[in-house]
C-alpha cells in the first residue's frame, strides 16, 4: 500500500495551527495588509518584557569574590595573583571586549567566488602562556592568497599577541617570528623539547610548521630539523605523551585529498563548497618524539594510518582509565575514531564497539569540533561533537565501567536544539563556578543559507553566518539553552570556527575567544554571576617546568567528585590553556592528581580562589 | 473563519505564537512583499529545467489560485531543490486551502525538521495522527522526534505502531532495536537488530549496534568478534541509508524527472553510485511506470552490493515492460552475485531466447561454462 493511498479521504477539515504564519491574500497574489504589519508592532514591548522577566528569574544569586589567599602547602607553589577587580556581575554573561584589547585581527579566506574548500574551513587559535608570565597570550591563525586560482593579494600571516596587562595585548608577530604565511587551519601547543617553554605546531592546507619557543620571546622554525614533513590538508592537531616516556608526541589529523578543480553544487544547482565526500579521505599522522628534538613518523606502525577518514577535530584523554593517553577523532561524514592506546606504541580504533563512532540512529555525521570532559558529573570523561546543520550536535555519555558511550543528545537537551546550526569550535567549562561544565559552541554554515537576522559578516559570508550557542548544565548532565542570557557571545551572527576558553584576566573565571571567517577575532569577558569558588591548577614537572598534559585531577564539591584533565587540545583547530580549572559551591580541601606516568598523589589545596602549581613527586603518594 | 480571523485567534493564544509570527514575517520577504515572482526562487547556477518547473508551477497557481494541489506542487518543487524555508511557506499555503491534506502536512513536517524546527514538525505530524492515529509513516516520524528528544518510551510506542503496518521494514526494526538499546534492554535490542540483518546483512551500522548490545549484555567476547568483522569485512556499508523508503517514497517531489536522470547518469559516469541512485529514485517518483528507471536502479543496487533489493526492481521493470531484455540479464547477474547460479543461468538463457546475440548474457554463460 502506498502512503498516499492511505486514508486520505478519511481526514476531514480542521483548523490548522501552522496557517497563521501567512499574511492575508488577495486574489492570486500574496499581498500583505496594513493591518497585518501593524498587528505585529504591539508585540515588541511584550517580547522585551518577557525577555527581561526571564532574565530576572534565571540569574542565580550573587556571590562576592573571595580575595586571593597566599597559602603554601606541601607540593604546591602559590602564584602571584593577577586578578583584577571584577565589575558587579550583571547580565549578559559574556561581554565582547575586543575593541579595548589591542587585538585587531580579521581572518581572510580570500574567497573570490571560486568556492575552494579550504576557504570555508576557517581557522583556529591558541590561547596559552607563551612567556611564562602567568597570563595568557593569543596566537591567531590566518588564511592567505595561495589557493589555486587566486590573484595576487596582500599576504597576511598568522598573528601573535602578547598580553601585557589584563585585556591589553600587543602584536609581537614580527619580533617573535611566528608569522607563518601558510593557509592556516589549526594550531597545537606543547613543550616538545622539555625546556619549559611552550612550542607551537601550525597546521595548514599546505606544509605544516613547528615553531620552537626559544624562551626569549622569539621562535625558531624547526620543522625540517625535527623531521616533520606534513604537506596536506591538516586540520586539528594535538601534543600528548603516548608512550609515557616524558616527552610529547604529536597527532596530526588530515582532512581530504583536496582537488581545486572539483566543482560542486547544491540540489538546486547553485555552486557550492564541496563537502568531504567529493574527495578521497586522508589518513591521520602520528609522530613519536625521539627525545632529542626530532620526531619519527609512526603512523603506520601505530595503526593510526590504517583508516582513511576526513578528520577535523581531536582530543586526547585516557578514555578507558588504564593510565595511557587515547585519542578521539571527529570525522566529517565518516565514522569517528576512538584510538585506544595498547601501551606498546600501537592503537586500536574501538569507537564502534564503545558506541562513539555513530549517532544513536547509526548515522555518520559531519564531525567538526570535539571536547572531552565530564559533562554529567559521574567522574568519567564524556564526548561532545559538533556537526552540520540538519544534524544535531552529539553528546556521547560515558557509561563508565568499560561499557562505552551512549548517545544522550536528546535527553540531555543538547541535541535537537542544535539542528539549525553548524557547529565548529566547542568548549566545556564551568561558567558560573557551580561545579559543573557548561558548553559553548561557535557556529557558522558551510553551505549557503538565508541570511540570519543580525549578521555582520560581509558578502558572501552573511549567507554563512549563524549565532553561537551556549548551554548551561543543571548539575546532572541536563542542559538548558542559555543563549538568551549569554550576551554578546550568542548575539554575534558570524561564520565562527575556532573557540577557546581561558582565564584571560586572571580573575578566576574563564573568558572566551572566537575566530571568525572574514570577521574579527573576538574576546569575551566572563561577567556571569558566580555561584561558588574557583581553583586553577597547573600540574607541572619541576625539572623541566613543563605542564604535564594528561594529568587527571580530582577534587570535591560537597559530596560530589569533580574530575578534570590537563589538556591543550580541544575544540576545532584550537589550542587551549594547559591549566585545569575548577568551580565549586562547597570546595574541597584536597586534590588527587594522577600523573601521565601513572602515579597518584594527593595535595592540599589551601584556600580556593587562586591559581596553584602542583609538582609531580611532591605530593603524598596514594594508591 | 477566514485567514485574518484565524490569525487573530492564534495571536491571542500566547506569546510563543506571537514570537513565531514575528519571526515568520521577517524571514518571509517574498510573501510579505506580495509577489510570487519566479525570480525570487531562482538561485545562482540553478539549472534551466528546474527554473522551467518553478515558472510552470507559478503559472499554474496563477490560473488556479484556490487549488491546494497547485500550491502543494509548487512547495514540493521548492522542497526538492532545498529551498526549504520557501517550501514550508507554500506547504502552509496549501494547507490553508485544504487543512487535512496529508501530503502537505507530512512534507511540511519534514521540511520543518530539516530546518531545525522540530516542535513545528511534530505539530504538523500530530495533525495527521489526530485523524488517523495508526498512520504508519507519520508514526515513524513522530517516533524519530521522540527518539531524538530522549523520550524513549514514546518513541518505542510509535515505532511499534509503524512496524505493525510494515512488519518487514528493516528501518522499523532498526529503530526499535536502537531504542531498546538506549533503554538498556540489550537482549531485546539484539532480537530486533538481528531482524534487520535478515534483510540487510551488509548493513554496517546495524552490526555496530549489535556489537554494543553484546557489550552491554555482558558478552564482551561476542562484541569483540563483531568488532573484528567490522574491521575486516570491506563489503559492509550503510545499506539502510541508501534504501530509506520513508524519505524517497513519501516526499513526493515535483521534480523534472529528466533532469534527475541526467544528473544520475553524470554521477554514474564518475562512479558516484549512491548519488546516482538517489537521483534515479527521485526520477522514479516522477515517472513511476518507467521500466528503464527501475532497471537502472536495480543495476546500481547490484553495484552497491544490494543484489537482493535489486531483484525487486528488476522484477518491477519486467512487470512494466516484459520486452526489456536487459532487465532479465541484470536480474540474472544479481542472482549470480547472490550465489543463485542455476537461476542466473535460466535468466541468461531466457535473454538469448529473446535476443540470441545478446553479448553480455552470452559472455556470462561462457564464464559459467554453459556455452
Amino acid at each position: 500500500m502506498s502512503l498516499w493511498s492511505y486514508n486520505l479521504d478519511r481526514v476531514d477539515g480542521q483548523s490548522l495551527a501552522l496557517i497563521p504564519f501567512l499574511p492575508a491574500t488577495r486574489g492570486s497574489r500574496l499581498v500583505p495588509t496594513a493591518r497585518y504589519h501593524l498587528s505585529v508592532l504591539w508585540l515588541i514591548p511584550i517580547i522585551i518584557l518577557v525577555s527581561t522577566s526571564c532574565q530576572r528569574d534565571e540569574v542565580p544569586a550573587n556571590n562576592p569574590i573571595i580575595p586571593p589567599v597566599d597559602v603554601a602547602t606541601e607540593g604546591q607553589q602559590p602564584v602571584k595573583p593577577t586578578q583584577v577587580e571584577k565589575p558587579v556581575a550583571k547580565d549578559p554573561w559574556l561581554i565582547d571586549v575586543t575593541s579595548a584589547t589591542g587585538i585587531d585581527f580579521t581572518y581572510h579566506s580570500y574567497e573570490s567566488g571560486a568556492r575552494l574548500m579550504p576557504a570555508i574551513m576557517g581557522a583556529g587559535l591558541a590561547l596559552f602562556d607563551a612567556d611564562r608570565d602567568g597570563d595568557l597570550d593569543l596566537y591567531l591563525v590566518q588564511g592567505n592568497n595561495l589557493l589555486p586560482g587566486k590573484g595576487q593579494q596582500t599576504d597576511s600571516p598568522n598573528r601573535f599577541y602578547r598580553q601585557e596587562t589584563p585585556w591589553k595585548f600587543v602584536d609581537v608577530t614580527d619580533e617573535s617570528g611566528l608569522g607563518d604565511g601558510g593557509f592556516g587551519i589549526g594550531v597545537a601547543t606543547g613543550d616538545f623539547d622539555n625546556d619549559g617553554w611552550t612550542d607551537i605546531y601550525v597546521s595548514n592546507y599546505g606544509p605544516d610548521v613547528l615553531f620552537r619557543n626559544r624562551g626569549d620571546g622569539t621562535y625558531e622554525d624547526v620543522t625540517d630539523k625535527a623531521g616533520i614533513s606534513v604537506d596536506g590538508f591538516t586540520a586539528s592537531c594535538a601534543f600528548a605523551d603516548i608512550d609515557r616516556d616524558g616527552d610529547l608526541d604529536l597527532f596530526v589529523t588530515q582532512y581530504v585529498e583536496f582537488l581545486p578543480d572539483k566543482k560542486c553544487s547544491s540540489s538546486a544547482g547553485r555552486p557550492e563548497y564541496c563537502g568531504p565526500e567529493a574527495f578521497e579521505p586522508s589518513r591521520d599522522i602520528l609522530f613519536q618524539n625521539n627525545g632529542d628534538g626530532t620526531f619519527t613518523d609512526i603512523s603506520e606502525s601505530s595503526g593510526i594510518s590504517s583508516i582513511a577518514a576526513a578528520s577535523l577535530g581531536i582530543c586526547c584523554e585516557d578514555f578507558n582509565g588504564d593510565g595511557w593517553i587515547d585519542f578521539y577523532v571527529a570525522n566529517d561524514a565518516y565514522e569517528n575514531n576512538l584510538w585506544i592506546n595498547q601501551q606498546d606504541g600501537t592503537f586500536v580504533d574501538d569507537a564502534a564497539i564503545l558506541g562513539a563512532s555513530l549517532n544513536l540512529n547509526g548515522q555518520k555525521e559531519a564531525g567538526m569540533g570535539v571536547v572531552a570532559a565530564d559533562l554529567d558529573g559521574n567522574s568519567t570523561t564524556d564526548l561532545f561533537v559538533t556537526h552540520l546543520d540538519m544534524e544535531s550536535n552529539t553528546y556521547y555519555r560515558n557509561l563508565g565501567d568499560q561499557m562505552g558511550f551512549v548517545d544522550d543528545s536528546g535527553i540531555s537537551g543538547l541535541g535537537p536544539s542544535s539542528m539549525n546550526f553548524t557547529g565548529f569550535g566547542v568548549v566545556a567549562f564551568d561558567l558560573e563556578l557551580d561545579g559543573d561544565n557548561d558548553i559553548f559552541i561557535a557556529n557558522g554554515r558551510v553551505r549557503f543559507g538565508p541570511k540570519r537576522s543580525g549578521t555582520v559578516s560581509p558578502p558572501p559570508w552573511d549567507n554563512y553566518s549563524e549565532p553561537n550557542l551556549c548551554y548551561i548544565n543543571n548539575d546532572s548532565g541536563k542542559f538548558v539553552d542559555g543563549s538568551a542570557l549569554a550576551g554578546d557571545f550568542c548575539r554575534a551572527v558570524e561564520s565562527s570556527r575556532g573557540l577557546a576558553a581561558g582565564d584571560i584576566d586572571g580573575d578566576g573565571d574563564l573568558d572566551v575567544v572566537v575566530s571568525n571567517i572574514e570577521g574579527p577575532a573576538r574576546l569575551y569577558r566572563n561577567d556571569a554571576v558566580r555561584s561558588g569558588s574557583w581553583l586553577a591548577i597547573r600540574a607541572i614537572d619541576r625539572s623541566s617546568g613543563r605542564p604535564l598534559l594528561g594529568a587527571r585531577i580530582t577534587t570535591t564539591d560537597g559530596d560530589r567528585t569533580i574530575v578534570r584533565t590537563l589538556s591543550a587540545a580541544s575544540s576545532y583547530g584550537t589550542a587551549i590553556p594547559a591549566m585545569v580549572h575548577f568551580g565549586a559551591r562547597n570546595p574541597g580541601s584536597r586534590v588527587v592528581v594522577r600523573w601521565p606516568s601513572g602515579e597518584r598523589e594527593e595535595f592540599a589545596t589551601g584556600d580556593w580562589n587562586r591559581t596553584i602549581d602542583l609538582y609531580r613527586g611532591e605530593g603524598k603518594a596514594v594508591e | 473563519m477566514n485567514s485574518d480571523q484565524r490569525s487573530c485567534s492564534q495571536i491571542a493564544s500566547g506569546v510563543p505564537a506571537l514570537l513565531t509570527l514575528l519571526i515568520a514575517c521577517c524571514w518571509c520577504p517574498t510573501t510579505c512583499s506580495g509577489q510570487l515572482d519566479s525570480a525570487s526562487f531562482i538561485v545562482e547556477g540553478m539549472e534551466s529545467p528546474v527554473i522551467r518547473v518553478i515558472e510552470g508551477a507559478i503559472r499554474r497557481i496563477e490560473r488556479e489560485p484556490d487549488s491546494y494541489a497547485r500550491w502543494y506542487q509548487f512547495a514540493a518543487t521548492l522542497d526538492a531543490h532545498e529551498l526549504l524555508e520557501e517550501a514550508a511557506t507554500y506547504y502552509q499555503k496549501a494547507l490553508s486551502l485544504r487543512p487535512d491534506h496529508v501530503e502537505s502536512l507530512y512534507n511540511c513536517g519534514l521540511v520543518f525538521e530539516y530546518l531545525g524546527r522540530n516542535d513545528d514538525a511534530k505539530k504538523s505530524w500530530d495533525q495527521i495522527l489526530s485523524k488517523d492515529p495508526g498512520h504508519p509513516h507519520t508514526n515513524f516520524r513522530v517516533g524519530e522526534y521522540h527518539f531524538r528528544n530522549g523520550d524513549l518510551d514514546e518513541a518505542l510506542a510509535c515505532f511499534q505502531t509503524f512496524i505493525v503496518d510494515q512488519p518487514e521494514s528493516a528501518m522499523g526494526h532498526s529503530r526499535i532495536g536502537r531504542t531498546l538499546l538506549q533503554l538498556n534492554r540489550p537482549d531485546e535490542a539484539l532480537a530486533e537488530l538481528n531482524r534487520v540483518l535478515e534483510s540487510e546483512p551488509l548493513d554496517r551500522p546495524t552490526l555496530v549496534s549489535i556489537a554494543q548490545a553484546y557489550l552491554r549484555s555482558g558478552d564482551r567476547e561476542k562484541a569483540q568478534q563483531i568488532q573484528q568483522q567490522l574491521k575486516d569485512d570491506e563489503s559492509l556499508f550503510d545499506a539502510l541509508a541508501l534504501i530509506d523508503p520513508l524519505r524517497a517514497a513519501v516526499t513526493v517531489r515535483a521534480v523534472n524527472s529528466n533532469t534527475c536522470i541526467a544528473r544520475a547518469e553524470k554521477h554514474e559516469r564518475i562512479g558516484e553510485y549512491a548519488c546516482a541512485l538517489k537521483e534515479y529514485q527521485l526520477a522514479a517518483v516522477g515517472q513511476p511506470l518507467n521500466a528503464k528507471i527501475e532497471d537502472r536502479i536495480g543495476k546500481l543496487l547490484v553495484r552497491l552490493d544490494l543484489s537482493a533489493d535489486a531483484i525487486l526492481h528488476f522484477d518491477r521493470a519486467i512487470a512494466l515492460d516484459p520486452t526489456l531484455v536487459n532487465a532479465y540479464h541484470n536480474r540474472g547477474f544479481a542472482r549470480e552475485k547472490l550465489g543463485q547460479r542455476k537461476e542466473a543461468i535460466a535468466e541468461y538463457l531466457h535473454v538469448l531466447e529473446m535476443e540470441p546475440d545478446h553479448p553480455l548474457s552470452t559472455e556470462r554463460l561462457k564464464k559459467l561454462g554453459e556455452l
